[in-house]
């Protein structure tokens, strides 16, 4: 084997970069999972065998009429999720259905101790999403059968 | 006597599917009776090429167990419990921490790999390890038996086909192409390839492009969050060709200027002998089975800065002189894979442990 000189090589490179000035910034990829973990979090949820295993694992009220419903079950996956969750506050960014927008940023949590609290205001909010959810059932017309969210 | 080669599964084009494959050819060779049994066998194979692990059939002491050992399986029990010689081939299990944010199932597959792994441990006979490092987890996890260290037959004569003339044209256009191949999982750390290249495009060269392949399972967390992370981050010319063909597969290889690695765990790291023998220079940090592999080929890393990674790949794309010597290296390197030398090693090493 040849000698590459591998610590000549490194000098001559720190010698460059210190001639560059200084560098941008450049967004680490920690950044990036912490900012989107909850959005990407219902995104995933979709997942036939994970949303299978979400239901039971865990029950989540959600009226009769909307068992079935591709994004109520997302958002139980969401739900999930977010109790589990060790990062507060958090907000959520927005989800696309199809063509309609569910607008999550709304919500953002302040840093609570109690599961119970964080879980009685969770219920609350589903019990919003709901509402969202059924504001967009009475005006189904792109999406009749209420799946195949993106 | 007969020899068992036994597995979780057997896939077509894998790494653990090639070995199976290929001790199987020397066993013949030898003329020693033997046959594969797999739990799962990849349909692609030809018929016949292994059966199912539930007609295992019925061994004495004088027959013996190759079984090769890459996760947690019902058949770590299976193996375990036999009553002839047990050789495990340990082709390394991924630490679950890479996957607990990301993969659950994958997550509880090596967490129960590692906990069967160390039950394994005074219930085998023999080992390999198919590089040193496996050979060092292999001593941590309490095993006594001996073990020696025998690399993955790669079958280069595939790699002598054609590549695909579409690729080649599509990105032969003076660019340069940065290359990684490898399954889109968190312990290949794509997201330090992705820094690295976003330093080399904005203070090296804007006319670049990383093409980063390796399959990845529908609805990849790790994936997705890389894409949003390329986006955010406002990174230009990241290209995951997704599922593409072998041809397409030695095409990239042979338009790329550099294959960069970064992964933090590799029980051997296969593209890395691919490179060698495709003839693409190599950078690669210094982690887990990556430096043995190499050998003092490529250029091994010990650190992880973008903007040093970067500059490097810059000295390698530039300087000749330097591309030369990595490639020559790489080249001398790869006579220690070639298949005559490891049927050879192999044979020595039965001879000796299990004939």
């Amino acid at each position: 084997m040849q000698d590459i000189h591998y610590n000549e090589l490194i000098a001559q490179i720190n010698q460059d970069i210190a001639k560059k000035g200084e560098l941008s910034s450049l967004m680490d990829f920690e950044d990036v999972k912490r900012l989107n973990i909850y959005s990407t979090a219902y995104e995933e949820s979709l997942a036939e065998e994970e949303m299978k295993e979400m239901h039971e694992r865990r029950e989540i009220p959600v009226r009769p009429e909307f068992e079935g419903n591709a994004l109520v079950r997302g958002v139980k996956g969401l739900i999930r999720k977010l109790i589990t969750a060790t990062v507060i506050p958090m907000q959520l960014e927005q989800n696309v259905w199809n063509n309609k927008v569910v607008d999550f940023s709304k919500i953002c949590f302040g840093k609570m101790q109690e599961d119970t609290e964080r879980i009685r205001i969770l219920e609350e909010k589903v019990a919003e999403l709901e509402q969202k959810i059924q504001k967009l059932e009475n005006s189904k017309t792109e999406n009749p059968d209420g799946e195949g969210m993106v | 006597m007969k020899i068992i080669q036994l597995a979780p599964g057997i896939s077509f084009g894998d790494a653990v599917g090639n070995d199976m494959l290929a001790m199987k050819h020397i066993l013949d060779e030898m003329g020693i009776e033997n046959e594969i049994y797999a739990d799962s066998i990849d349909d692609r194979l030809p018929v016949g090429t292994a059966k199912s692990a539930e007609q295992l059939p019925n061994l004495s002491k004088e027959d013996a167990v190759i079984y090769h050992m890459a996760s947690g399986s019902r058949l770590n029990y299976i193996f375990g419990n036999l009553k002839c010689k047990r050789v495990m081939v340990y082709h390394n299990i991924t630490p679950p921490a890479f996957f607990e944010h990301y993969d659950e199932y994958a997550y509880e597959q090596c967490c129960k790999g590692y906990e069967e792994l160390q039950w394994l441990a005074d219930k085998t006979d023999y080992c390999l390890a198919v590089s040193e490092y496996n050979k060092q987890d292999l001593i941590r996890m309490g095993f006594t038996c001996p073990i020696d260290v025998l690399p993955i037959v790669i079958p280069f004569e595939d790699y002598d086909k054609e590549p695909a003339e579409n690729i080649l044209t599509e990105y032969r256009d003076g660019y340069t192409n940065i290359l990684f191949v490898g399954r889109v999982v968190p312990n290949k750390k794509h997201e330090d390839i992705i820094r690295a290249f976003a330093r080399y495009q904005e203070y090296y060269n804007p006319k670049s492009r990383l093409i980063l392949i390796g399959s990845s399972r529908k609805g990849n967390k790790y994936k997705n969050r890389l894409i949003r992370y390329i986006q955010q981050a406002e990174i230009k010319n990241v290209v995951f060709p997704g599922h593409i063909s072998f041809k397409e597969i030695l095409a990239f290889y042979k338009v790329a200027d550099v294959f960069l690695c970064e992964s933090e765990h590799e029980g051997f790291c296969v593209p890395l002998v691919e490179a060698m023998y495709l003839g693409t220079p190599i950078i690669a940090y210094d982690a887990a089975a990556v430096a043995s592999t190499l050998h003092g080929a490529g250029i091994l890393m010990d650190t992880k800065d973008p903007m040093i990674t970067a500059g490097m790949i810059d000295k390698l794309v530039k300087d000749e002189e330097l591309k030369q010597t990595v490639l020559d290296n790489q080249k001398e390197r790869l006579a220690d894979f070639t298949y005559e030398k490891i049927a050879a090693q192999f044979k020595e090493l039965l001879r000796e442990h299990v004939l």
